[in-house]
């Protein structure tokens, strides 16, 4: 879904795994900044979309650079975020200016609005969600959850492993497809949970729910249905290879590699080699 | 490179885990990272990777290495050198 120009001037919330951002339109000098907190009390970022160019952004250090889409800066005390790499000839277009405690920030949008569920879009709006939840939040993996009545599937895979190809074997059947590109990992009152986001993927019917997970799944393509159980290390590094962890940062590294062994130590992990058919489905609740 | 001689320690820029009797080494990067920046530490690299304290030079860890492991000497200094060459490959290691 994409923003109107005017729902971005009203500003709104988007709520994911449990974190919920607030964005609030740029303030006129009448406003009261009372109103502005009390509307924004209960979320966890708070962002101020400024319809202009940002100011001059002085005694930048990279801090990482994806390459192509996005780079983070330290700006003495803030974190810049934009959508562009530092290498890309094309100018970015949203810069995002995030607060040291990360709780608020300012973002500063030229050109056409994102056409994305908020005025943040791809890639910015998943950086946020890494970067909090690398708080001792959580973790983003690329992975296709499933929710069967109840029992919480987590499919994770590199593009081309299957994980769309399952999402609709499993929602031809009837079953709740949390997403098939992107989950969120968290723990809630001692259960390792997994939460649907809006982000990426084919798969357009996703779910908001969360749900415990009760097995997890490397993915891969088979010429018939087959599981091995992983676990250890091997196990952990390949949860690894399947996050979207704060690579800049050592303390939220540290988490992320801790919230993996986590992951393998309580829930049961297996490799699995699949054949895209409803056989998949049998196979897999038989586990 | 002289590695009994010298003392080496863990690199700052290096996240590490024990998970059972390996490691998971996972470098802090400022450019986008890949499957090839996760390592993992067999029980013997593992070994040598907790001894890595910044005090010991690699002779001493060869001496404790051949005690524990049972090895000799010989052995134990053929297993530290290759693993020591390959955590400086991957900069897990600095010199102190």
């Amino acid at each position: 879904m994409a923003l109107t120009e005017g729902e971005r001037q009203k500003g709104g919330a988007l709520e994911i795994a449990g974190i919920r951002i607030s964005w609030l339109p740029e303030l006129k000098p009448r406003d009261s900044i009372h109103n502005l907190f009390r509307s924004a009390a209960r979320s966890d970022v708070t962002l101020c979309v400024r319809n202009h160019p940002p100011p001059p952004i002085s005694k930048t250090e990279k801090t990482f650079d994806s390459g192509q889409t996005w780079a983070l800066l330290q700006s003495e005390s803030q974190l810049v975020l934009q959508d562009t790499s530092l290498h890309s000839k094309t100018p970015a277009s949203r810069f995002l200016f995030l607060a040291p405690d990360l709780k608020s920030g300012d973002l500063y949008v030229t050109g056409d609005p994102p056409q994305d569920t908020d005025p943040l879009g791809y890639p910015l709006n998943q950086v946020l969600w890494i970067l909090l939840l690398s708080q001792g939040r959580g973790v983003l993996f690329h992975a296709c959850g499933i929710d069967d009545d109840g029992r919480g599937y987590l499919f994770l895979g590199n593009s081309g492993d299957g994980k769309s190809t399952t999402a609709r074997l499993w929602f031809d059947h009837g079953v709740t497809v949390l997403n098939d590109d992107r989950i969120v990992v968290t723990q809630k009152s001692g259960k390792l949970w997994m939460h649907g986001t809006p982000w990426h993927g084919d798969f357009r019917e996703h779910s908001s729910r969360g749900l415990p997970i009760d097995k997890l799944f490397f993915l891969r393509h088979g010429k018939r249905n087959a599981a091995r159980v992983k676990s250890g290390a091997e196990a952990v590094s390949m949860l690894l290879a399947r996050s979207f962890p704060p690579f800049w940062d050592k303390e939220g590294m540290g988490f992320t590699v801790e919230c993996c062994q986590r992951l393998v130590s309580n829930i049961a992990c297996f490799e699995l080699a699949f054949v895209p058919n409803a056989r998949m489905i049998d196979f897999v609740r038989s586990l | 490179m002289d590695f009994l001689g010298r003392v080496f320690k863990k690199s700052d820029t290096m996240v590490f885990r024990k998970i059972g009797a390996e490691y998971i080494l996972v470098p802090v990067r400022q450019g986008v990272g890949d499957l090839e920046s996760i390592y993992t530490l067999n029980e013997t690299a593992a070994r040598i990777w907790e001894l890595l304290d910044g005090t010991a030079k690699g002779a001493e860890i060869r001496d404790k290495m051949s005690q524990e492991f049972d090895v000799t000497p010989e052995e134990a200094e053929k297993d530290l050198v290759h693993h020591l060459k390959e955590l400086a490959s991957i900069q897990a290691i600095v010199e102190e």
